[in-house]
């Protein structure tokens, strides 16, 4: 009965290609619900329960009463006099947010990378060499296209801008095919599904 | 009281957090754990907001008939049907919840997700199409690509793979070709990108942490 109603489902989903329909619409809403509901369920037992609930009432953490009356401020939303308290929260949650960000984002997206960039050619094969020196032509010239306080009026400064886009359209052309590529494998997937649903079903 | 506190409040916040990264001291390291906790604890308030917000606009849709009945009851339906079977029989492993999440958001989700291979493919058709240079490298790359994630890819490295010398070369070698793409010029744009974003990130949070970036407040 279960695989009934969700081959039917699915169903309607692609139906979608044909247009927008009621069938589709009804079972967008369905997922809409579902992924709320689970979503609420899921943070409300992982953050109020575990984080909240028992670590005050089984443990005997009575700190946890500030978040808890943190979150709580969140509720003067509501009051068109005290609505300014529901950003006090909102504050912790950006201020703290951002501060968690800062240190990691530079050691990985920037250090680490440059550090990746910028190694040492000694017991490379030349073959090694080559890409590593076209993987440096690729990221400097790629940031040479993106550094619009330059004029780029010279020939060389054009020629090097262009091999910039160059790199971009290979990338983005190989980003462009693999994602392609994963979504059709999805869709195979979904299809073995369904086919795997009707051959449960008879 | 309505600007200042919130503006002190991240300040604090922000410099206590970028500086527990870069300082080891165990109060430090004791408040960054308690801060992973905390946001959890207030995110579920906020989370309580955002619930509100659903039922209201799908019961006010439900009132002014602003599209058929049905579809704001199926969401609030559903999502009501979740919530109390949640309550009731938790979230473990063989609860009914469980068994809806397993047995219809997984593969409806995947079934919308698998939509966009079409669209995708509709998009692809209009993009590559060899107008210029740059068009032409854009569809050759991504033509490299997908003859060398398929089956046929590999056939074909296999029927042009002759022996030079003892060692096998592959004429048409998609797979490899593939690999090199992926690996080198693309790894180089990729990291020209990353370091556009993160300087684009850090420097949006230095300006939310020392109170120059307000927008959040209005």
């Amino acid at each position: 009965m279960v695989e009934i109603i969700t081959l039917i489902l699915m169903l309607f989903v692609l139906s979608f290609l044909m247009g927008d329909n009621p069938f589709f619409k009804f079972t967008e809403r369905l997922i809409v619900g579902i992924s709320a509901g689970y979503g609420f369920l899921k943070l409300f037992d992982d953050g109020f329960i575990k984080k909240f609930w028992i670590p005050l009432f089984q443990e005997g953490q009575y700190w946890v009463i500030i978040p808890g009356l943190l979150g709580m401020m969140f509720f003067f939303t509501f009051s068109k006099r005290w609505n300014f308290l529901a950003k006090y929260p909102l504050a912790f949650l950006l201020g703290t947010g951002v501060g968690l960000e800062i240190g990691p984002r530079i050691e990985t997206s920037i250090l680490r990378q440059i550090n990746a960039t910028a190694v040492n050619f000694s017991g490379m094969s030349a073959g090694q060499v080559i890409n590593y020196i076209i993987i440096l032509i690729a990221l400097l010239t790629t940031m040479y296209y993106f550094l619009f306080v330059l004029r780029r009026d010279r020939p060389a400064e054009k020629l090097i801008a262009n091999i910039g886009i160059f790199f971009m359209m290979l990338g983005f052309g190989a980003s462009f095919g693999y994602t392609i590529m994963g979504r059709i494998s999805l869709l195979i997937e979904v299809i073995n599904i369904f086919f795997e649903k009707i051959t449960s079903i008879f | 009281m309505k600007i200042m506190v919130p503006l002190l409040i991240v300040f604090i916040g922000g410099m206590l957090m970028t500086f527990q990264y870069y300082i080891d001291i165990p109060l430090l390291n004791n408040i960054y754990k308690g801060v992973l906790d905390w946001h959890m604890v207030i995110a579920v308030f906020a989370l309580v907001i955002a619930v509100k917000s659903l039922i209201e606009r799908q019961w006010k849709n439900f009132r002014q008939k602003t599209e058929h009945p049905v579809y704001p009851l199926t969401t609030l339906i559903s999502f009501f049907a979740v919530v109390l079977l949640g309550i009731f029989f938790g979230l473990k492993q063989g609860s009914p919840v469980n068994f809806i999440y397993n047995n219809f958001l997984v593969p409806l989700q995947a079934t919308i997700f698998s939509l966009l291979a079409f669209y995708i493919s509709s998009a692809a058709y209009r993009a590559f199409r060899a107008k210029n240079f740059s068009s032409t490298v854009l569809l050759i790359a991504a033509m490299i690509v997908v003859m060398g994630r398929i089956p046929l890819g590999d056939l074909i490295a296999t029927w042009t793979t002759i022996s030079i010398s003892g060692k096998d070369f592959a004429i048409l070698d998609f797979p490899g070709w593939t690999r090199w793409i992926l690996t080198v010029p693309n790894v180089g744009i990729k990291r020209a990108f990353i370091f556009g974003i993160t300087l684009g990130i850090v420097s949006t949070s230095l300006k939310v942490i020392l109170g120059i970036e307000r927008g959040w407040l209005k």
